[in-house]
């Protein structure tokens, strides 16, 4: 029987193996990412160098990722994907996969910090190769060194998408067009950003900075609303509309491009604590999110829940949370 | 950044990778954009989400079924296919 077992390795995961660990609790700390870091601090082998150039803060996560590392006190299952959890009497009992051998594992002390992912919307030709998560396209440059193609359309809405352009101008791609589908940067005024999350603008600028020494404007107000593949079968250029009052869209061009990022935020990954049957319930952006007081307890004692899990507010605040 | 060093197939094709790539990655990188067909209409499907999270982008490794390209990382001498259907 494991003291703490923790589930997912991204800023909460990491900064509450620290806190159990510092407390003296024998820690199991579970990803199924090859590498600690999580969404936020995505890292490719070591093989790949120095990684500073995709990310705004890596520092903060080695030092995180490192202090995990050091600490005796925590095992780290990498790799390694849990797909079943159930509660009785207390107790935590969840299957995993690691390293093709099934282990079972039980726990009185249950940490999700599993994160969130990319929320989509469906549009015609949504389904064709290179339509892509903004997610996905920065995931294969943070994690594999990979740009998932030479022209690239980031639409949709919110603060993610202006790392995902800074990551594909860094590394050689041309983001052919920035599309926020609001009329403006208007989440950058937000009291939420401004009061709770002064780092985040500093981060915001950082990537405005280097997009606007790149040709790319972005523009507002607009939206992919169809996509359409080539004779190759994979995807050759993409409809852009403007949105207007109430929803009204008008098909204004269409542009060549091999790759579309299209996503509209985060929405929670509530899958494992959904199955233990912890309460849930609608956050203020309408996604679906796990309950906690204010010691991040869950509905269910034992059961804690901590970062993006619980409400989508960034990395630093997922930090916060983990401790 | 580093050197391509292993080399798998894909559909009998030689595709390089780096060591810790995804089979995705590389096959993206080798312009492969393309990864099953779908059970009806035989529709392409590529690599969407990225993250483990969508299972668009299932293909045959090894003889084995429904292997998500973007969480397997690519080993020397791998046989990728593209899955058709659920191939079983
Ligand atoms: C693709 C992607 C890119 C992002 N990039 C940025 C960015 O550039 N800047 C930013 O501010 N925010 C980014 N975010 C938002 C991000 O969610 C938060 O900033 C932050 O990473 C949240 O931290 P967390 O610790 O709550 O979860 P995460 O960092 O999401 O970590 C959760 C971990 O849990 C693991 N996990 C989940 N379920 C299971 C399971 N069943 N079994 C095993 N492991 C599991 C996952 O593999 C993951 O590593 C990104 C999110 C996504 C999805
Ligand atoms: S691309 Fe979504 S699971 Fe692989």
């Amino acid at each position: 029987m494991h003291n703490v077992v923790i589930v997912g390795a991204g800023p909460a995961g990491l900064s509450a193996a620290i806190a159990a660990a510092a407390a003296g609790a024998p820690v199991l700390l579970i990803d199924s990412n090859p590498r600690l870091g999580g969404q936020y601090w995505r890292l490719p082998a070591d093989n790949f160098g120095d990684q500073h150039d995709q990310h705004f803060d890596l520092d903060t996560g080695l030092l995180l990722i490192n202090a995990v590392k050091d600490r005796k006190e925590i095992e780290i299952y990498s790799g390694a994907q849990i797909w079943s959890a159930t509660h009785k009497d207390g107790i935590n009992t969840l299957r995993v996969l690691h390293n093709g051998v099934e282990k079972i594992i039980n726990t009185g002390n249950l940490i999700l910090c599993t994160g969130a992912y990319d929320r989509t919307l469906p549009f015609p030709g949504w389904d064709i190769p290179g339509v892509m998560t903004p997610g996905g396209v920065q995931s294969l440059l943070k994690g594999h060194g990979v740009l998932a193609g030479k022209k690239v359309v980031v639409a949709g809405s919110g603060p993610f998408l202006l790392p995902v352009a800074a990551g594909v101008i860094k590394a050689g791609g041309e983001v052919v067009e920035l599309l926020e589908a609001n009329k403006s940067y208007r989440w950058l005024l937000s009291p939420f950003v401004l009061l709770e999350n002064v780092s985040k603008l500093k981060e915001a600028f950082y990537y405005i900075k280097t997009i606007s020494q790149s040709k790319l404007r972005a523009r507002f107000g607009q939206a992919v609303v169809a996509a359409h593949k080539g004779s190759d079968g994979s995807l050759e250029s993409v409809d852009i509309a403007t949105i207007g009052r109430k929803f009204k869209v008008k098909k204004i061009r269409n542009v060549k491009c091999n790759v579309a990022a299209v996503g509209w935020g985060f929405t929670a990954d509530t899958s494992l604590a959904g199955a233990l049957g912890c309460k849930q319930s609608v956050a203020k952006d309408g996604g679906v999110v796990v309950v906690a007081d204010q010691d991040q307890q869950s509905s269910i004692p034992g059961i804690f829940v901590a970062g993006e899990i619980t409400g989508i507010g960034g990395s630093e605040l997922s930090m916060a949370e983990g401790v | 950044m580093s050197q391509f060093n292993i080399e798998f197939t894909f559909d009998g094709e030689k595709i390089d990778a780096i060591t810790g790539q995804s089979v995705a990655a590389a096959l993206l990188a080798a312009n492969q954009r393309a990864l099953r067909k779908t059970r009806f209409n035989n529709n392409d499907r590529g690599v969407f989400c990225g993250i483990g999270v969508c299972f668009d982008c299932l293909v045959v490794i090894d003889g084995i079924t429904n292997q998500r390209a973007c969480l397997i990382e690519a080993k020397p001498g791998m046989k990728v296919q593209t899955q058709v259907g659920s191939d079983a």
